[in-house]
């Protein structure tokens, strides 16, 4: 096996464009992701592939003749809008049913078949399994794209539709597909077990074809037939809708991206602090986008508590998957530990772990009270007559407060709650971040229907009760309305709760300070050996006088050879 | 010198059932380790936390030095591995499959088109570079398997059953081209229910049996720590049972076998206390027509070091 075989040589036939261009896609080829080339090679031969790209083509066909003449569109009449939504029909459903579902099913075939391990030891790092999938699914969506090409450059031709229009749907199909593509991706890769793989496959060919329908329903009627696009692209709050979807669509694909590269990750690496990156661009993208509309659309101090809602949900989300790690950090992912003091301070809680987790989370949250609670003011300080639709009442303003105050004990306190759960659990058994989760979930679930079927059978009140105090959603409705409904258990909500968030802190200080007190190893002396022999440090030069007559300093002054 | 592979006191546990239970021992370059033990005994769980497929719950495995916890990625540079069972690809060729592995490996151009073209010669895929891998036997599959553990040339090998379900050729043919391997210097850890070709092959064997290993070191090494390592067969003229009677005065005979005019016994001693027996067999006037000592086979050893449990 030592011996140096000679290759057989890349073709090089120097003549002609075509034997150039094909060296240099083969060149080019070699830079490709080994998983995009070989799914491709196996997508040509294989009959699924060659079945449903047919399809598509046929269908493409009998819509080009039938919808002609059920349109009506031979008469000579502008019939490219019908057209359009027809052709709009058949791509969507390649781009948001199979190209998903086919994505999903190539990750999951991977263990089914026992091929995974062969891939997870070779030098193929998850990030590169991950958008290897992707790209292969991507290069799917393009070919579709271009097998639909010539009808919708035909709908065009047949007027009744612009170019802006076409390539506008065309676009959010896209992004739409890749986006799903990512979530199959993601939950191809959260859990491998046969039954979970069932239960996931289930459930998104059904949010496939349910997201097919809507988007394809909605965004033909509303844009293409009843042509509404034309008074919508002139409107600004259209715009920043779409920049809202986009970033989210985004930010939702990056997360799932990380996820599943998470999930492929070995053991011992760290698996969140990219998580936890891509969670802050969320919610500092949400936060910029909903400022933006609540100065410029809306400046009212509810929608304020909306947003607050949703950054809440936002972090309560993350944190029942963060309180899930593990709290101990392995030796390799210790060794990239911030070490100076700015360092520490900022990037501590991006290490991976529960404490942390919890922590960063809270932190993150208290940062979204803050800039939420004092956003009025601050608008009222700098700019007092910018916006004078605002209702600048002290009293609203206090409401606003209380209500992201109390959305903030509860996220401290359910999460508290959970992990000191999941600690004891550990003790006993292993706990997965899944089933860290499920905890969460049920924790609220206990906290939000034990209360209130305890008062249906107790009491004959239908109004809140303090008994609901655990009820997060009843409360802060309750909270929400109390301005203009009368809300007497106010005072005791505002006083049991931070309180009760402060004890749940408490009672996780001790385990999460352990977590943050972990500290930097050096690598071991292997590894340095190997670095050192790999990547060697350059030799200082010996220090030489600018004085000294040697023969290069000679030569570069002009000075005569001795 | 630092071995290839090593593990340290390696434990993996499923819930209650320990897989693996503190093994410990290593195995230096160039060297065929043979690692031996009934179904079930943990040979495939610490070759796969060698492979960095599964992790340890306690204890560390090495790969030329480097964990296989802490640093996974270097350990794979380093490590050929041929799991027992393993997945092939729906609508690839023989060519493809490696080329794609050769990919996977970081291997570019003239390079990566070198290693396709000297693991199909080595595994002789030459003439099958074009057949789908669905249409290949199982001993194709076997060798095609093998050709990706060596594509990217790695200095050890960890091979799982490899000979398992091969046709006696083929069987033949996978022993011809570990031998090479070795030859080649590469370190290799094989695991085997065929001992008779471990025994041949390999430098040294490991015994293990739930989850722990019962014995380390050289075929030999193992075979003369077992009691009663040698079988002595000795053949007289006339009754056999006063020999019997006169070799228990003499020596311990703990297992012993009557054969007509031959006797069997296990003997513990080297080559000098055997032919002092012989010497003074006949100085006692017993008349011996045959005397032979063979040495016990690793089947043998296998039998009397493990107990054939399970977990």
């Amino acid at each position: 096996m030592t011996s140096s075989d000679e290759a057989p040589a890349i073709a090089t036939d120097e003549r002609g464009f075509w034997a150039w261009f094909d060296t240099w896609c083969q060149r080019a080829g070699e830079y490709l992701n080994p998983i995009l080339v070989k799914e491709t090679r196996q997508a040509f031969k294989s009959r699924q592939f060659v079945i449903t790209f047919s399809l598509v083509l046929l269908c493409g066909w009998v819509w080009s003749v039938g919808g002609l003449v059920l349109t009506g569109a031979l008469d000579g009449s502008s019939r490219g809008r019908e057209m359009f939504a027809g052709y709009f029909f058949i791509l969507g459903f390649p781009l948001l049913v199979m190209v998903p579902f086919g994505a999903f099913r190539s990750l999951a075939a991977e263990w089914e078949d026992n091929t995974y391990e062969l891939l997870s030891i070779s030098a193929l790092k998850p990030h590169q399994i991950v958008s290897g999938k992707l790209g292969s699914s991507l290069l799917q969506i393009v070919l579709y794209l271009s097998a639909l090409a010539p009808c919708l450059a035909f709908t065009y031709l047949l007027r009744g539709i612009d170019l802006p229009t076409i390539v506008f749907l065309l676009f959010w199909m896209v992004v739409n597909s890749i986006t799903v593509t990512l979530l199959g991706l993601c939950l191809a890769t959260i859990s491998r077990a046969r039954h979970w793989q069932v239960v996931y496959s289930v459930a998104l060919i059904a949010g496939c074809l349910w997201n097919y329908g809507l988007f394809c329903g909605v965004l033909t009627e509303e844009l293409v037939l009843r042509d509404r696009i034309a008074l919508y692209m002139v409107d600004p709050e259209f715009w920043v809708a779409n920049g809202i979807i986009f970033s989210a669509a985004v930010g939702y694909g990056a997360l799932f991206f990380l996820i599943a590269r998470a999930a492929l990750l070995f053991p011992s690496e760290n698996r969140s602090t990219a998580l936890r990156i891509c969670l802050v661009v969320q919610y500092l993208l949400f936060l910029a986008w909903a400022f933006w509309g609540w100065l410029f659309i809306d400046p009212d101090l509810e929608v304020l508590m909306s947003f607050g809602i949703v950054i809440g949900l936002h972090w309560w989300g993350a944190g029942a998957f963060l309180i899930g790690e593990r709290p101990e950090l392995s030796k390799r992912a210790r060794r990239r530990l911030p070490q100076s003091f700015l360092g520490r301070m900022f990037w501590t809680t991006f290490n991976p772990g529960s404490g942390t987790g919890y922590l960063f989370v809270l932190g993150n949250l208290a940062s979204a009270v803050i800039v939420l609670a004092a956003a009025p003011y601050a608008l009222t300080a700098l700019a007092p007559t910018a916006t004078p639709r605002i209702d600048r009442s002290p009293d609203l303003a206090l409401y606003v407060m209380v209500f992201l105050g109390l959305g903030f004990c509860y996220v401290t306190i359910y999460l508290g709650i959970g992990r000191l759960i999941i600690l004891a659990a550990r003790r006993f058994t292993e706990v997965s971040v899944q089933l860290a989760m499920l905890v969460q979930i049920l924790l609220v679930l206990v906290g939000t229907l034990g209360p209130m079927l305890l008062q249906a059978w107790f009491s004959d009140s239908r109004g809140y009760t303090i008994l609901q105090i655990s009820n997060l959603f009843w409360t802060l409705e309750a909270t929400f309305r109390a301005r203009h409904t009368p809300f007497p258990e106010l005072p005791i909500v505002v006083t049991v709760l931070p309180f009760t968030a402060l004890v749940v802190l408490l009672l996780n200080v001790r385990s999460v300070g352990r977590e943050l007190r972990q500290l930097r190893v050096d690598a071991p002396q292997r590894v340095q050996e190997e670095d050192a022999l790999l990547h060697p440090s350059p030799q200082p030069e010996p220090y030489r006088s600018p004085w000294d007559e040697d023969e290069p300093a000679a030569r570069l002054t002009g000075a005569p050879d001795a | 010198m630092r071995p290839m592979i090593q593990f340290q006191n390696l434990h993996r546990y499923f819930g209650p059932t320990r897989a693996v239970n503190g093994i410990s021992f290593e195995v230096q370059q160039g060297q065929v380790f043979g690692y031996i033990g009934p179904n079930g005994a943990g040979k495939t769980t610490s070759m796969r936390i060698l492979a960095t497929l599964d992790i340890p719950t306690q204890g560390d495995a090495y790969v030329d030095g480097f964990s296989v916890v802490d640093d996974p990625d270097r350990v794979r540079h380093r490590l050929g591995f041929m799991p027992d069972n393993f997945g092939t690809y729906a609508n690839v060729n023989v060519r493809e499959y490696l080329d794609f592995f050769a990919r996977a490996y970081n291997l570019r151009g003239r390079q990566r088109l070198a290693a396709i073209h000297r693991t199909m010669e080595f595994t002789q895929l030459d003439e099958l570079a074009e057949k789908p891998i669905n249409g290949l036997s199982k001993g194709m599959k076997q060798r095609l398997c093998l050709g990706r553990t060596l594509i990217h040339d790695p200095p050890v090998l960890v091979l799982d059953e490899p000979a398992a379900g091969l046709d006696p050729r083929a069987r033949i043919e996978l022993r011809q081209i570990i031998r090479r391997l070795a030859a080649e210097g590469k370190t290799v850890l094989i695991s085997s229910h065929i001992l008779t070709e471990l025994a041949e092959m390999c430098d040294a064997v490991g015994i293990i049996e739930r989850g722990r290993l019962l014995a380390v070191g050289t075929v030999d090494e193992i075979q003369k720590n077992q009691p009663g390592h040698n079988a002595v067969r000795v053949r007289v003229l006339g009754e056999v049972q006063p020999l019997l009677t006169w070799l228990q005065e003499r020596i311990a005979i703990h297992q012993y076998r009557i054969d007509g005019q031959q006797l069997i016994f296990a003997h513990d001693g080297d080559r000098e206390s055997e032919a002092d027996l012989l010497r003074d067999m006949v100085l006692a006037g017993f008349r011996v027509v045959e005397f032979g000592c063979e040495r016990r086979s690793l089947e043998d050893v296998f039998m009397q070091v493990t107990k054939g449990q399970v977990q």
